[in-house]
């Protein structure tokens, strides 16, 4: 006797093949959909400064607006931090790194290891110690920033007096890029003295502990070189806590907005300013371009940086 | 105690040393702690002054028609002649010439090139990349950071003052001839033709007829 269900089971069983590669086609659609929005993950150093906020939030922004899903890692300036983020980044098949490193050698092995997964990886504003790691590096002439700077500052000192820097983090590149474009003026003058030279980390609060400290040591103090703004202005309060304003001139770097206004107001001397923001859209840019196929990107790229005075203040007071 | 139990015992001791004697790291990593590039500035710059420099003084723009031209068509000026680095409004110009030097200060002496032309010679404030970029030879990716680039910038305008400034700054005097090729820095956003310096990396005086 014909077993009644003999058919439907032939049947069934001569689909399933198919059935099966439907199926797996279809998943592999689905993951194709997914995957169909790449994404960019953007890695700062730290958004415990406004400035790398802006550098952050403005380099997601602009990958958002070429379509890509974009987040943002913060890494505290910790490379372990960096380190975790990189695994992450490389497991979730990221398709491109918009990358600001917490430190110029020890970042290049996360950026290699990127790399080696097929993800290229486009810094920011500071750089790593290699030719070849990154797809290209996008970079505030830091340098050539700080020797205007000196320039300025020997002229506004004329030439001579005493002075203090503060450095911000000595694994940083762009810190010795910004002291050694302003040793290599400064130094040239005899007169003018460093009596002392301590880092504060980019950060507002361990400036104006540091500037306090210093002053406390040297009561002789005609001016202060701070590595960026947010330093500047701390170590702008310690000098005002102290009651010698008006004899202590506060240099800096960066072009921060109340270090813009600190300038109009008397309050700082001089600052540089950087661009952050045309920095990580133009790396968003840079990035988008490598996926969509080029391939000849330069190593690095230095991006112009202006001195801010009082004399020249008000036109960056206006585009604020 | 029984013998196997020593076995192992003496087998984990001696595992044990073995790890704790050992640090295993990634080659990867290895390799990049190991090999770390020192760069010679002052060896790369003085290879440059002595090898490069003398084959780009036919090569530099005569000062007195890129100033003409700079005059009439800044964007061509810029063009044709500068070199820029990076994303960068500033560019670099070698310029050569010569004329009579008509006044003497002390960051600078003037030296009239023609009868409208005049262009400044530094004799102070030696910094910066005009004489690394302005030769339009030495290539960013050559150098494994910003850093060993720019310290050739510093190397080279050690050079200048060494070589060239030192000289120029006890001989230079009003009526005086002099020759000259230099590298000058010029904003796009701010020309003016009548200021332009050069920092000099060749440069003759003459006093009459002697040198």
């Amino acid at each position: 006797m014909k077993n009644k269900f003999q058919y439907p089971l032939q049947i069934f069983l001569f689909f399933l093949p198919l059935m099966i590669i439907a199926g797996a086609c279809s998943n592999q659609k689905t993951k194709d959909s997914q995957k169909s929005k790449n994404k960019m993950a953007v890695v700062i150093s730290t958004l415990n400064n406004p400035w790398f906020v802006v550098l952050g939030e403005s380099a997601s922004e602009r990958a958002k607006e070429l379509g890509y899903d974009a987040h943002i890692f913060d890494s505290q300036n910790d490379p372990a931090k960096e380190a975790e983020h990189f695994d992450n980044i490389i497991a979730m098949g990221y398709d491109a790194i918009l990358f600001n490193p917490t430190d110029a050698d020890g970042s290049v092995l996360n950026v290699k290891r990127a790399k080696k997964a097929g993800i290229p990886t486009f810094c920011m504003d500071r750089e790593i110690n290699s030719r070849d790691a990154a797809t290209t590096q996008l970079l505030s002439d830091n340098f050539t920033g700080c020797v205007k700077l000196g320039q300025y500052f020997v002229k506004q000192m004329n030439k001579k007096g005493n002075y203090v820097e503060i450095l911000g983090l000595v694994g940083d590149n762009n810190t010795w890029n910004r002291s050694s474009g302003f040793h290599s003026v400064v130094d040239e003058f005899p007169d003018l003295k460093m009596v002392a030279q301590q880092s504060a980390y980019f950060d507002r609060n361990k400036a104006m502990d540091v500037m306090e400290t210093i002053m406390q040591a040297n009561p002789e103090i005609d001016a202060v070189f701070c590595g960026n703004d947010a330093m500047a202005m701390g170590a702008y309060q310690a000098v005002l806590a102290a009651g010698k304003a008006e004899r202590i001139k506060v240099f800096g770097f960066d072009g921060a907005l109340d270090a813009i206004q600190g300038i109009a107001d008397g309050k700082i001397a001089a600052t540089v300013m950087q661009f952050p923001v045309e920095m990580s859209r133009i790396s968003a840019d840079l990035a988008d371009r490598y996926i969509k196929g080029e391939r000849e990107f330069t190593n690095r790229t230095p991006y112009e940086v202006v001195l801010v005075t009082p004399e020249n203040v008000s036109e960056f007071l206006l585009d604020k | 105690m029984r013998k196997p139990v020593k076995i192992v015992l003496i087998a984990v001791s001696v595992l044990a040393v073995i790890f704790f004697s050992l640090k295993i790291e990634y080659l990867e990593e290895y390799k990049s702690k190991n090999t770390v590039e020192v760069f010679d500035a002052a060896k790369y710059a003085e290879h440059f002054w002595k090898e490069d420099l003398p084959k780009l003084k036919e090569k530099a723009t005569d000062a007195e028609s890129f100033i003409l031209l700079l005059n009439d068509n800044p964007d061509e000026a810029f063009k044709k002649y500068g070199n820029v680095v990076g994303i960068s409004k500033t560019y670099y110009f070698l310029l050569k010439g010569k004329g009579k030097i008509s006044l003497v200060e002390d960051e600078y002496f003037v030296v009239d090139i023609s009868e409208n032309q005049s262009i400044q010679v530094a004799t102070e404030f030696i910094f910066g990349n005009a004489v690394r970029d302005g030769s339009g030879k030495i290539s960013i990716d050559e150098f494994l950071n910003m850093t060993d680039f720019n310290n050739v910038s510093v190397a080279l305008n050690k050079l200048v003052k060494a070589n060239v400034v030192k000289k120029l700054k006890s001989r230079a005097g009003v009526g005086k001839s002099v020759e000259f090729v230099g590298a000058a820095e010029i904003s796009m956003e701010n020309i003016e033709t009548d200021k332009i310096r050069i920092i000099p990396v060749i440069a003759q005086i003459r006093n009459g007829k002697n040198e």
